[in-house]
């Protein structure tokens, strides 16, 4: 449920790439992109313009603007597209700057999704549009469940539960005053929500550009539902876990954080658990997800849990995880590993690795995410394969593949840093007024705290039906 | 004496002369409907069967939308208030709220004065049995007495009434009201005529005789001076006002309770409603919160002569001893004598997800429902949706367009609205099987209106004055008064922005947090010379302090406010849409929003429908338009 009416802006080019196009479109576009251009921009008719666009105090660039006006555009709303020739950090800091001059980031296909609501798009389209929106939509119901547990959603979740407690005690306070209760202390209220709103200065301060690790190697942790993928993965990450937020085209729907080892840096994920047969087509999804994912990614970790002694379906997936070995593909390096080491004898895990090794012709690493066995030896195997693989086996260990931003931090896209940002000014602005006393202002900030929270959960929901819809259209950008 | 008249024509039927009936048949007959009020008992109008009081949190609010509008609660309660208290006073003005003490009988007699006066309007004693329809039109209403009255609109506000069950503890009679016979054949005409009806349930207090009451020894509550008037007619309420008084629960009454809750008429699963939660009995408090060792009572006098005493905080459904040995153990009425024994009534009601937005039901034309009917309690709740349900009764037979007040306009928009699309009610696992049905009275509260910063108790007369005056509620005497009331707001306001001290504008000092500027601005010599009342000063020094915030405010809810606007045909076959869930085909099919707005409102409606919806509409416009260009 897109708002239709304001400016949204959005990078429509490769992030990788030198290149970069900077769209936006909504009614407030040629007043904004002539904050920003330094040539004066004719008002009344589409033009192309060579030019400078400051993109920081001090900063110029060289840029060129196409300039489109309702309704001849694409959306059927002014849009202007700038053009410019650089690296991805400073793409960055110019969208930031547009963001903060009021136009917000816009969804995937939002583009697009204006076009046919502004009637651009013909109704055989449209009705193909429909039936795209079904098909997510009966996506969205368990898939959201199922693939996405351990998203920044989840860390949002808790933080907006604990709003809407502190919520409801201060509307209990406004509308049942005349009972002989008192619901919540301002002390104590002040004290929670200035709780909240550390937690979220926290996600966003240890947070990094999600443009920063795009381009870092992907480890993925792959293996059968419950190998135990999941906890393996956060023991590797400790307690300060990173999440990176909806990575699309590398780690769709799936669990990642940022991984720093001693000589390289890494985008960990682990994936919804393969299956030889899904038992529906939700689980079908599930998986097409996960081998997405897996393609994007030089190093596997084959997760097998080692406390069973079935291991058919391990077998029966493990084609899936390494993938088609077809010739000028690079092979994928797996790394096998046996998890829930603690709930063997140290007899039956000596035994167990050795059948394992029989079975699938490599030496399993023994590892438990409850005790922390092996996860160490697990880090410098990866460290060591990833380099590797960057660099080839000679190699000198270099800090080469680090990127520019250090420290485990959550990976945010700019509409998600925008999103919690504001939850966090709404949360201060709420914490003020609850010193002056004023509670019915309060109430309404922490609202919109909470709604700006949920945002972030429904927009993917949201961005979910129209990403597909939109990659199965084609339709310009 | 029946009155006969039979085949005599009415524009308008409003039958019940409870609160909504009052304010239906009121506005309908002023606004220029030939108008019959058809109630059992002409003494009973306007009654206050439960609680002596107007106001509250909320719900004082919609009393002055109710006067604002041109209706008659505001200006009933100030003739007629023994103690005036504004609740929440020492929190931001947005939630704070004016509420009364009645005397009780003179608030009914001032009522049933008001209507005798009122041009257009007959009131018959009858009681009223059958709704005759015709092609899904209301044509006629009949009574038990034989007589029959056409009519193009009926507004029925039945009250307590419907299918009236009363019990106290496992004693059980058919009635409406204490000594009342309830309306049985109304109930099966409503369903007859393809209604669907649910039970509610609600309990009283016990009222004692004042004179055997020990209340010197109790602490006392007294009202506010000066007294803050409801309607923006009253300039202020001269009348003495009486006390209030404060007694609490101890643990021996407790324990009596807990020891006969199997006799509670509500709790011993004896009836089929259940135990509201904002207004619990005396007994669901103790079971729910088992660690407090008191309940707080207010004994409050229902007469200025304080004849008798309501037990405010003691509903209870328990049995007749129970409840006196429960006052033996309650300070300052041991030696009580009970005039009323409490009970608890149970009713039919009309899950109101039935109606459209102008309170008429979706099914039958003509047909207008207000009041408990429609799943609410409370006499403001009542009056607001009854001047609504009157206004428009009179519009459609105009042929004029229905008044909808908006979420952002008025509580009472608010509560349409709700009552329209929240027909499941807060606890999603209760009242699950029925779609649309509440579980228990709806009820009022600030915290339901997103836009509360806006309405306000005290800025109702600028918000709905005008719409009163455009459907003809308003008289010239309260238009002229208000256009001065804005004009001296104006005035002072421009002196405020255009006078400086300390570098800052006065208006600018207004709007700081803490100022002192608005304790002294009624001494200010300007303020002085122009005479402005404290009605003017309150506004504007109010206006000051929101401003900043409504700003906000308005940034907040922009995303909803576009939605509000995009209407969805009532006919709209949802079934069609073929790419709605199916449980968003359901509900959508049982509610019948009418805007995109309402339709995210619904409990379990995704933004992801509404996107559906968004296109589909799209398409249809589209459609349609092609469809039109053609034709022409």
């Amino acid at each position: 449920m897109y708002e239709l009416n304001d400016t949204i802006v959005a990078v429509s080019s490769p992030t990788s790439g030198q290149r970069a196009i900077v769209r936006m479109t909504g009614p407030d576009t040629v007043d904004k992109v002539s904050q920003i251009f330094i040539s004066s921009i004719p008002r009344d008719r589409p033009c192309l313009i060579s030019g400078n666009v400051a993109v920081a105090a001090g900063l110029k660039i060289d840029a060129k603007l196409y300039l489109f006006l309702a309704p001849h555009s694409y959306t059927g709303e002014t849009l202007a597209e700038i053009h410019i020739h650089t690296n991805p950090r400073v793409t960055e800091a110019l969208v930031g700057g547009l963001l903060a001059k009021g136009l917000r980031m816009a969804g995937p296909g939002e583009f697009t999704a204006r076009s046919y609501l502004n009637g651009k798009i013909d109704l055989a389209q449209a009705e193909a549009v429909n039936e795209i929106i079904v098909s997510s939509n009966k996506f969205q119901l368990a898939a959201a469940e199922k693939l996405l547990a351990g998203r920044l959603a989840q860390t949002t979740a808790k933080v907006r539960a604990e709003i809407m407690d502190c919520l409801s005690l201060i509307e209990a306070g406004l509308d049942f005053s005349q009972e002989d209760i008192e619901f919540i202390t301002t002390c104590e209220a002040i004290e929670r929500l200035a709780e909240i709103k550390g937690r979220l200065e926290q996600l966003l301060s240890g947070s990094i550009s999600y443009e920063s690790v795009i381009d870092l190697p992907a480890v993925g942790i792959a293996g059968v539902p419950n190998a135990g993928k999941s906890s393996l993965l956060n023991k590797l990450l400790g307690r300060a876990r990173s999440i990176v937020s909806e990575q699309r085209k590398t780690t769709r729907d799936v669990l990642a954080g940022l991984l720093t080892l001693d000589h390289c840096q890494c985008v960990l994920f682990d994936c919804a658990g393969l299956m030889s047969e899904p038992n529906n087509i939700l689980d079908e999804l599930a998986q097409q997800a996960a081998i997405e994912a897996l393609q994007n990614s030089s190093v596997v970790v084959f997760c097998v849990d080692i406390s069973k002694a079935d291991w058919a379906e391990d077998i029966s997936i493990r084609e899936l995880i390494e993938g088609p070995r077809s010739a000028g593909t690079q092979a994928r390096v797996l790394i096998p590993v046996a998890s829930k080491s603690d709930l063997l004898s140290e007899d039956l895990l000596i035994k167990r690795i050795a059948e394992l090794k029989e079975l699938f012709g490599a030496e399993f690493i023994a590892t438990s995410a409850k005790t922390g066995a092996g996860v160490e030896l697990l880090r410098e195997t990866i460290d060591g394969k990833t380099i590797e693989l960057a660099l080839g086996p000679a190699a000198e260990p270099a800090a080469l593949l680090f990127s520019e931003t250090s420290g485990n931090g959550v990976a945010l896209t700019a509409r998600h840093k925008q999103a919690v940002t504001e939850a966090i000014e709404n949360i201060g602005e709420s914490i003020n007024e609850l010193k002056a006393d004023n509670d019915e202002v309060t109430a309404m900030m922490l609202r919109a705290a909470y709604q700006t929270l949920s945002n972030i959960e429904q927009q993917h929901i949201d961005e979910q039906i129209l990403e597909n819809i939109f990659k199965h259209f084609c339709i310009g950008k | 004496m029946p009155n006969r008249i039979k085949g005599n024509r009415f524009d308008c039927i409003v039958i019940g002369g409870g609160h909504a009936g009052v304010e239906a048949a009121h506005a309908a007959a002023k606004i220029g409907a030939k108008t019959c009020l058809i109630t059992i008992d002409k003494s009973k109008i306007a009654q206050m069967s439960c609680n002596p009081a107007i106001g509250g949190l909320g719900k004082g609010q919609i009393v002055r939308e109710i006067d604002a509008l041109g209706g008659l609660m505001g200006l009933a309660i100030d003739a007629t208030g023994i103690q005036f208290r504004t609740l929440n006073r020492s929190k931001g003005e947005a939630v704070q709220s004016p509420r009364a003490q009645a005397d009780r009988g003179k608030y009914a007699k001032w009522m049933q004065q008001a209507l005798e006066q009122t041009e257009n309007l007959t009131i018959i004693e009858a009681i009223a049995t059958e709704l005759i329809t015709e092609n899904n039109k209301v044509r006629a209403v009949s009574c038990k007495d034989g007589s029959v009255y056409q009519t193009e609109t009926v507004v029925v506000t039945p009250g307590t009434f419907l299918g009236g069950m009363m019990y106290i503890g496992s004693d059980r009679w058919a009635g409406g009201r204490i000594d009342e016979p309830p309306s049985v054949e109304l109930s099966q005409s409503l369903k007859r005529i393809g209604l669907e009806l649910g039970r509610m349930a609600t309990d009283t207090t016990p009222r004692l005789d004042a004179q055997t009451c020990d209340l010197d020894k109790l602490q006392e509550q007294s009202g506010d001076e000066p007294p803050m008037p409801f309607s923006f007619m009253t300039e202020r309420i001269e009348r003495p006002q009486v006390l209030c008084w404060i007694t609490y629960t101890n643990e021996k009454i407790h324990e009596l309770l807990r020891g006969n809750l199997h006799r509670a008429a509500l709790s011993s699963g004896q009836m089929r409603g259940t135990d509201p939660r904002y207004c619990p009995s005396v007994e669901a408090k103790v079971v729910r919160f088992a660690d407090k060792k008191q309940h707080r009572i207010f004994l409050e006098p229902e007469e200025d002569s304080i004849k008798t005493i309501y037990c405010n905080g003691i509903f209870t459904s328990m049995p007749k001893d129970v409840q006196e040995q429960m006052l033996r153990l309650l300070p300052g009425t041991e030696n009580a004598r009970i005039i009323h024994y409490a009970y608890a009534i149970e009713y039919d009601y009309c899950p109101p997800i039935q109606l459209k937005s102008n309170l008429e039901t979706k099914k039958m034309s003509g047909l207008f429902l207000a009041g408990q009917i429609n799943g609410t309690s409370g006499y403001e709740e009542a009056g607001g949706q009854g001047i609504i349900a009157g206004i428009n009764a009179a519009r459609k037979m105009q042929s004029k367009e229905p008044i909808v007040l908006g979420r952002d306009q008025a509580y009472i928009g608010v509560l349409i609205d709700d009552l329209l699309t929240k027909g499941i009610a807060g606890d999603p696992e209760r009242g699950k099987e029925r779609l649309g049905t509440l579980d228990e009275p709806y009820r009022m509260f600030t915290s339901r209106a997103e836009y509360r910063l806006s309405l306000r108790a005290d800025n109702a007369d600028r918000r709905l004055t005008q719409i009163g005056k455009s459907v003809g509620l308003v008289d010239q005497k309260r238009w002229m008064r208000f256009q001065n009331k804005l004009k001296n707001i104006d005035k002072l306001k421009s002196y405020l922005a255009n006078t400086h001290s300390k570098g800052l504008s006065l208006w600018e000092q207004l709007r700081q947090p803490n100022n002192t500027t608005g304790q002294t601005l009624a001494d200010s010599p300007y303020v002085k010379k122009m005479g402005f009342g404290r009605y003017v000063l309150q506004s504007v020094i109010i206006d000051a302090k929101y401003e900043g915030y409504l700003a906000k405010q308005k940034r907040l809810s922009a995303g909803f406010r576009t939605l509000e606007n995009k209407k969805i045909p009532l006919d709209l076959d949802y079934k069609r849409i073929v790419h709605l869930r199916t449980e968003a085909k359901e509900k959508l099919s049982a509610f019948r929003p009418g805007t995109l707005a309402q339709a995210s409102r619904i409990s379990g409606i995704t933004p992801a429908d509404i996107t559906v919806i968004r296109i589909y509409l799209k398409k249809y416009s589209v459609r349609t338009n092609k469809r039109q260009e053609r034709s022409i």
